[in-house]
């Protein structure tokens, strides 16, 4: 069964031409295996990211686009120029690659530092503090890299590159070993510089990661696009697939029985956690619960939908 | 086993789907070993990787051939002996010997030391010096295979255009020591490089450390032969030194060499060894392993100087050195940490 | 503006390179070759070719290639085999820079662990700073310069440089140009013999070429190795985890 692409509509700003990734009829495989299958999508200002089980294809896009690898069809934009073979990108663009990158036998200051330098930054010192400072790694920042843990080597990399302040930032598995401090702080700052307009990227197989930090959410699925946008509006979209909501009420079996004459309503089970109630029209069904409930008499005391949670987007466009 | 929840509230309930441990039979300790040692001999050749890790076995292999693809045609087409006797072979290309080695021992051990795969073969009923033992034997093995195939291929070669017994009687005692010395390659030099491996799980070290501890224990014996050698010129009985330095003393120099020159009728070139060069071997492996051979076997057509009575402390060091790099070996599994 | 030599990177590869159990490694054919040459020295040995034998062939066919191997995979291939290669070409750095700048800090390294010794053991061996200690010196340093060009090349293409060069160096310096005489012209250990010999004028050096020859075809050699290494490394691509 095949899952179509849905599309959420448009975000509110439009992204400027000159850090848009663009990416058109993308493909790329290796022998045999297509590890990335004709994927069209345009990342804009905000942070998106890129949900997908393992071996979905997230770190190959992300090759695509910072340039390390190049598509075997379609083409991969970044401001409107193809990153492959062209190491200016890097310009306006910051990678933190998930594989562990760094120079152990430096301290982070002067890895950082290093990274200014070789952006050419006229003033490294400062930026390396600003960097620094962003990702709160100010007090152990003069310790060699290899003494630290997997979340602070991942921090020392995010410093390394935002430090010459890009527009496009790209994260591959940014939030793998971090614990949960260290992980809200740094979807905290992702989210500020987000905001500030910057087109930033992240990938993830970890639901919750992607549902609270992204503002638009790619899913890709075995190197297929399965989805875009924003996931509570992907769900709507699915009308193939019921909504489920727990009803809580005073008399669940009477309610029950007025419920299944409207036709909004799929089905309904009694169940020890409440009322559930599949209903294939979410905006009839949401309109017309109130009346229904009232005409029967019956008391409404929760109404909880049950699977508008990412997760349940998720297991349905990998499960089909 | 299915327990009943007992009571109204929502109890656990272990469910008998029907596992049932394996109880037949086990193979034993002799069969992981087996199993381990068939693996690491392939790995040393490459078989079962990628097609990048044949590349350089392969290509030995082939250099190692050709003497002996060039040995068959000779003797196919002109009769005689092979161009390269078998038993001066392993010493002749002992460069392809050592390329093949400095590859092959830290693919056998470096590896499981760089991904920390030893606490996974340790945690299973496997002794600790099976593991050793296993690379040691695949590794012995692989280098006697590099050394006795070509061998064994230039004998079948040869003695299929031998037109009587007594030629390949001969070649048969011509073979013999030269799979001694491939037997001694592969026993002797395996624990070494070995151990040298098992010292680090990057390879490139490795590799760098054994082609290093090769080439210059090479290039220094091959310098003390070298300064040890004479090249004396005897003619009508009479030894003249042709690489006589003129004394500096500010006069004429000296009368050249007698009459008739050096190279007159009756010239002999000898030459002839200081101890240095006959000492020389004794840093060197490889020429240890020929030093060896030529005290042991009698032989003649050494490569190296004769040890003459230095024979002895060859054969004694070669068997200290085996005996002490393989008891290094094992000493250095005998503690394996997690990371 | 793409830049040649890059200080910050020279720094971090020279701290990368001389920092390590790879150090150990560099300082041995050295120390090997200066013991050698004492002892030999000591022995008060009567012919004069062991200079030009050992310093020249076993020099440049032993020591000069394992120390410029040591180095030369270790600027790029120890960087590429921990993947910290990743956060030098993320940066707008242009590749040509890289490959010049680690090509530098190579052959300077190599300089200083085998060309030096070759020198000092030039002049321990003849007692005096002559033309056949310079000629060793002058000749394993453009020596170097090949090897590690070459070896960066090597680095460029597999992920194992280091069996691969030890590969090189066996089958074809060590044996294929002694067995093939057109090999010469493509062999460093022959254009490094060939320059030391307009220095040195010592038959037991046995070069195959004359200077000329050889300083032409090492500027060739290095300029083609290093051009195709940058190249390669523009291309440099990452292969998917997931």
């Amino acid at each position: 069964m095949s899952t179509p692409a849905v599309v959420a509509p448009a975000p509110a700003t439009p992204a400027t031409a000159t850090n848009t990734v663009e990416l058109t009829n993308t493909t790329r495989w290796y022998g045999n295996v297509v590890a990335v299958n004709d994927i069209t999508m345009t990342l804009g200002p905000g942070v998106t990211g890129l949900l997908g089980p393992n071996g979905a294809g997230k770190s190959t896009l992300l090759h695509m686009i910072s340039g390390f690898l190049a598509p075997s069809r379609g083409t991969v934009t970044v401001g409107g120029v193809a990153p492959w073979r062209n190491p200016d990108i890097f310009r306006t663009v910051g990678l933190v690659p998930e594989r562990d990158s760094v120079y152990a036998f430096l301290t982070a200051r002067e890895f950082v530092t290093a990274s200014a330098k070789l952006h050419r930054l006229p003033d490294p010192e400062a930026a390396t503090r600003r960097a620094l400072d962003m990702v709160e790694l100010v007090e152990v920042a003069d310790r060699p890299i290899d003494t630290y843990s997997k979340g602070l080597r991942q921090r020392a990399k995010v410093a390394a590159a935002l430090v010459h302040d890009p527009a496009v930032l790209l994260l591959d598995e940014p939030f793998n070993g971090m614990d949960p401090r260290q992980r809200l702080h740094m979807m905290d700052l992702l989210k500020r510089l987000g905001g500030e307009g910057r087109v930033i990227l992240f990938s993830s197989h970890i639901l919750e990661e992607v549902e609270r930090l992204a503002d638009t959410v790619q899913v890709v699925v075995a190197g297929r696009l399965a989805a875009s946008g924003d996931y509570r509006s992907i769900r709507r979209l699915m009308t193939t697939r019921p909504h489920v909501f727990v009803l809580r009420t005073t008399d669940d079996r009477a309610l029950a029985k007025a419920l299944i004459e409207s036709p909004a309503v799929q089905g309904v089970e009694l169940t020890r956690g409440g009322l559930e109630v599949h209903a294939s029209d979410h905006g009839t069904f949401t309109r017309q619960l109130a009346r229904i409930s009232r005409d029967a008499g019956v008391g409404l005391r929760e109404v909880i939908p049950a699977d508008e949670s990412l997760e349940s987007v998720f297991a349905y466009l990998v499960g089909a | 086993m299915t327990t009943v929840p007992t009571s109204a509230a929502p109890a656990g309930v272990i469910h008998d789907i029907g596992y049932k441990p394996y109880t037949g039979q086990r193979y034993g300790r002799a069969q992981i070993i087996r199993a381990l040692y068939w693996y690491s001999l392939r790995s040393a050749f490459g078989i079962g990787r990628s097609v990048r890790a044949r590349i350089i076995p392969s290509l030995v292999c082939v250099v190692m051939m050709l003497p002996a693809a060039i040995s068959i045609y000779k003797v196919a087409t002109t009769g005689g002996d092979p161009v390269l006797a078998y038993d001066r072979y392993a010493y002749t290309m002992f460069l392809m010997a050592v390329v093949f080695i400095a590859v092959a021992a830290p693919e056998m051990v470096s590896r499981d030391l760089r991904h920390h795969t030893l606490p996974l073969y340790f945690s299973r009923p496997l002794r600790r010096f099976d593991y050793p033992l296993a690379k040691l034997l695949a590794l012995a093995t692989a280098i006697i295979l590099l050394e006795a195939v070509p061998l064994i291929v230039m004998y079948l070669g040869v003695i299929a255009s031998a037109t009587s017994g007594s030629g390949i009687w001969n070649q048969t005692k011509q073979l013999a020591p030269g799979l001694l010395v491939a037997l001694a390659y592969g026993v002797v030099l395996a624990p070494l490089t070995l151990l040298i491996a098992s010292t680090t799980g990057r390879r490139a070290i490795a590799t760098g450390a054994i082609a290093i501890l090769f080439l210059a224990a090479t290039a220094v014996s091959h310098a003390m032969e070298a300064v040890g050698t004479h090249t004396v010129f005897v003619q009508n009985g009479q030894t003249i030194d042709p690489n006589a330095t003129p004394v500096p003393n500010g006069g004429p120099p000296g009368p050249g060499p007698g009459p008739g020159g050096p190279f007159g009728d009756g010239a002999v070139v000898k030459q002839t060894y200081d101890p240095i060069a006959r000492q020389g071997g004794l840093v060197d492996p490889l020429r240890l392993i020929e030093g060896t051979r030529i005290w042991g076997l009698d032989a003649t057509d050494g490569q190296i100087p004769n040890p003459q009575n230095l024979g002895v402390v060859y054969g004694l060091e070669l068997l200290v050195l085996t005996g002490l790099t393989t008891s290094g070996l094992f000493q250095r599994y005998r503690k394996v940490g997690v990371a | 503006m793409s830049g040649w030599y890059n200080p910050t990177i020279a720094r971090i590869t020279l701290r990368a390179l001389l920092g390590r159990k790879r150090a150990l490694l560099l300082v041995l054919p050295g120390v090997v070759l200066l013991v050698l040459t004492l002892a030999l020295k000591a022995a008060h040995l009567t012919s004069p070719t062991w200079p030009g034998e050992v310093l020249g062939r076993v020099g440049f066919s032993a020591l000069l290639p394992l120390t410029a191997l040591i180095v030369g995979t270790s600027v790029l291939g120890a960087e590429i085999d921990d993947n910290s290669i990743l956060h030098l070409l993320a940066t707008p750095v242009s590749r040509a820079s890289i490959i010049l700048t680690k090509g530098v800090v190579g052959s300077a390294v190599t300089v200083a662990f085998a060309a030096v010794p070759e020198f000092v053991a030039g002049v321990i061996a003849m007692g005096k700073v002559g033309g056949f200690a310079v000629g060793l010196g002058v000749g394993a340093a453009v020596g170097s310069v090949v090897y590690t060009g070459v070896f960066l090349l090597i680095s460029t293409v597999t992920r194992h440089p280091v069996a691969f060069s030890l590969a090189y160096v066996a089958i074809w310096e060590g044996l294929v140009t002694n067995l093939v005489s057109g090999a010469k012209y493509f062999s460093v250990e022959q254009y490094a013999l060939g320059i030391a010999n307009a220095f040195a004028k010592d038959p037991d050096l046995s070069p195959h070429l004359t200077a000329t020859t050889a300083v032409i075809l090492a500027a060739i050699a290095t300029g083609a190795t290093l051009t195709v290494a940058s190249t390669r490394l523009r291309s440099f691509t990452l292969a998917g985890d997931a």
